[in-house]
């Protein structure tokens, strides 16, 4: 990345940095106003609708990896990856039935923490909270540390700056407004990704045809063309049950079921994952063009950038500037506020302050945020590198929760030994797969073990459990 | 001489070359490129040997450059600059994974979906 000429002038970049920053936190500001519980801050009031509910689902899943990765992906691994990165949607339609059970089963509940200790026990929660910490935490240092470096290769920002400006706008405003601040900038960020992503996939259609671009690929790239690219199609459910344990666990999706009305979660994350499924493939069809443009490539990561550039001058680099911005806030955002809720809920509270009043936990989430936020910044600064591939290695860890999540949430058989042995078992092996073969079999590996474990102490199971005890009031 | 050194031109301008320390190998048909020079390059490529296959791959300042969607075959690299300056050649092989491996890889992600599919779309089982 660091070959490639920034396609924006530093001073017009840090005019639309300042621009959204300000209009951020100004929204944040305003739509955290009515917020006096934690309830509030956390989960909106539990009272988002149809739209909200749709473009934060959508939005919150268009990071920073689907506008710059999905380009990627493609120029490597062809329209397989393309479509592989697409499956990612699987995981929002399927989170759809079960957000709706989560609500039902748990009309009191605050996070996927309180589902695992209800469900499962406190050994259970305490694999669980180390998981989804590991997996959140470096999430979120990927994402902010991918922002200082892709404004920095964009527009030539330094990249401390990039990154610190990013980090503290996303601070900022889910401090003073909370999950209600995340969700509303959510619905704008969606909407402009959206819109840019459509105008820049016409534009492209504009200036080659598609036959050119075809022509283009078969001779000179035909790999990628291949329906029996073996690279690829291993990637493929490699791909898709990364992000069904990515969704099913982590607690971005589980505070959103929470926050959503009565009704509306099933709906919102079925359509949230409708919108979602054709952006992969709309950037990823700009990389499969950079051929037929002639466009060099001297960075695998940023033929998306490079290729809108190319096609729409100073605009399309305006408009992937405003593109990647949005997709980095649109998910710093929503982990810090569900990262922070999670710590705040599972950890203070249950384990520290049983009796903390409702005020009090939300000065608390506060500070967890603004704590995250600095914890973040202090990794970041050194940019000791891409953090892509710890993500990656968090695979594993994130597929042995599926079984015990679904089965949790379906089947009283299920219990606390499948659980625990699901999630280590799963975790053991594939991080031994991950090691010993790839990280393109990891999460695979680690699925497997996990539901043979799982479903065989569910099988063998004398114990039934009472779905009232989920049912548990603050 | 002093005119070349006013239009910037180096005054013993090396031959370019890769950054790879040697040929270097790829199971998925794609790789990064990477190379230094004094001057623009223009890239090459050819398959097997055959002169016939050559084809430019990139021209410009560039330091990088990546490749992909290759077949199996061996691939030979070259980079020329404006004064005729050639690097050593820099031999790609790609050799993508089984394809048997790969469909059972498929078949076994396709089984694993499919029941987490059933589980969910099929709802709670003993209430």
């Amino acid at each position: 990345m660091s070959d490639v000429e920034a396609i924006l002038p530093a001073q017009t970049a840090w005019l639309l940095l300042g621009a959204f920053s300000l209009l951020w936190i100004a929204l944040g500001a305003y739509w955290g106003r009515r917020n006096t519980s934690f309830e509030d801050h956390a989960l909106a009031g539990r009272n988002i609708g149809l739209a909200l509910g749709t473009t934060t689902a959508a939005a919150t899943w268009i990071t920073s990896n689907t506008t710059m990765l999905a380009p990627q992906f493609a120029l490597q691994l062809g329209i397989w990856g393309m479509l592989a990165y697409a499956t990612a949607s699987f995981g929002l339609l399927l989170f759809a039935p079960m957000a709706g059970r989560i609500r039902t089963l748990m009309p009191h509940g605050y996070t996927s923490g309180d589902f695992f200790r209800l469900r499962y026990g406190r050994l259970a929660w305490a694999i669980f909270l180390l998981f989804t910490l590991f997996y959140s935490l470096t999430w979120l240092v990927s994402m902010a540390m991918a922002g200082g470096i892709l404004l920095n290769a964009l527009s030539g920002i330094p990249y401390a700056w990039g990154m610190s400006v990013i980090l503290a706008v996303c601070v900022i405003y889910t401090m003073r407004g909370g999950l209600a601040a995340v969700i509303g900038t959510d619905f704008i960020q969606s909407l402009i990704i959206i819109a840019g992503i459509v105008v820049v996939g016409f534009a492209v259609l504009s200036h080659v045809p598609i036959e050119r671009i075809h022509a283009n690929l078969a001779s000179e790239r035909p790999a990628l063309l291949s329906v029996l690219f073996p690279a690829a199609i291993m990637a493929i459910f490699n791909n898709l049950l990364f992000g069904l344990g990515e969704v099913f666990h982590n607690n971005v999706w589980w505070s959103r079921a929470f926050a959503f009305r009565e009704g509306v979660a099933g709906k919102a994350f079925a359509l949230g994952g409708l919108v979602w499924f054709p952006i992969p493939i709309a950037a990823g069809f700009i990389a499969l063009a950079s051929g037929a443009l002639n466009v060099a490539v001297p960075a695998a990561d940023m033929v998306g950038p490079l290729v809108i550039a190319d096609v729409l001058g100073q605009t399309g680099a305006i408009a992937i500037f405003i593109i990647v911005f949005c997709s980095l806030a649109s998910s710093i955002d929503s982990l810090l506020a569900a990262t922070s809720d999670l710590v705040t809920e599972d950890i203070y509270r249950r384990i520290l302050r049983p009796g903390a009043t409702p005020r009090n936990l939300k000065k608390v989430a506060q500070y967890v945020t603004l704590g995250l936020g600095v914890f973040t910044w202090a990794i970041c600064l050194p940019r000791i590198g891409t953090l892509a591939t710890v993500l990656f290695f968090a695979g594993p860890l994130v597929g042995a929760m599926i079984w015990p999540i679904v089965t949790g949430l379906y089947w009283r058989r299920a219990n606390a030994a499948g659980a625990v042995g699901g999630m280590l078992l799963g975790a053991g092996v594939g991080l031994a797969c991950y090691f010993a073969i790839g990280w393109y079999v990891a999460t695979l590996a680690a699925t497997a073990v996990s539901m043979v474990w799982v479903l065989a102490c569910a099988r063998f199971s004398k114990s039934r459990f009472d779905w009232a005890k989920l049912k548990e009031t603050a | 001489m002093l005119l070349l050194a006013a239009f910037g031109a180096p005054l013993h301008a090396a031959a370019p070359r890769f950054v790879q320390p040697g040929a270097i190998t790829s199971d998925t048909g794609y790789a990064m490129i990477g190379w230094s020079a004094d001057a623009p390059v223009t890239l090459t490529m050819l398959r097997n040997d055959d002169p016939a296959t050559a084809r430019t791959l990139y021209s410009g300042s560039n330091s990088a450059s990546f490749v992909s969607g290759l077949e199996d075959g061996r691939y030979t690299l070259f980079l020329r600059d404006k004064a005729g300056l050639r690097s050593a050649p820099l031999e790609l092989t790609v050799i993508h994974q089984p394809l048997a491996h790969a469909l059972l890889l498929v078949a076994m992600g396709a089984l694993i979906f499919l029941a987490i599919v059933a589980t969910i779309l099929r709802g709670p089982r003993d209430e």
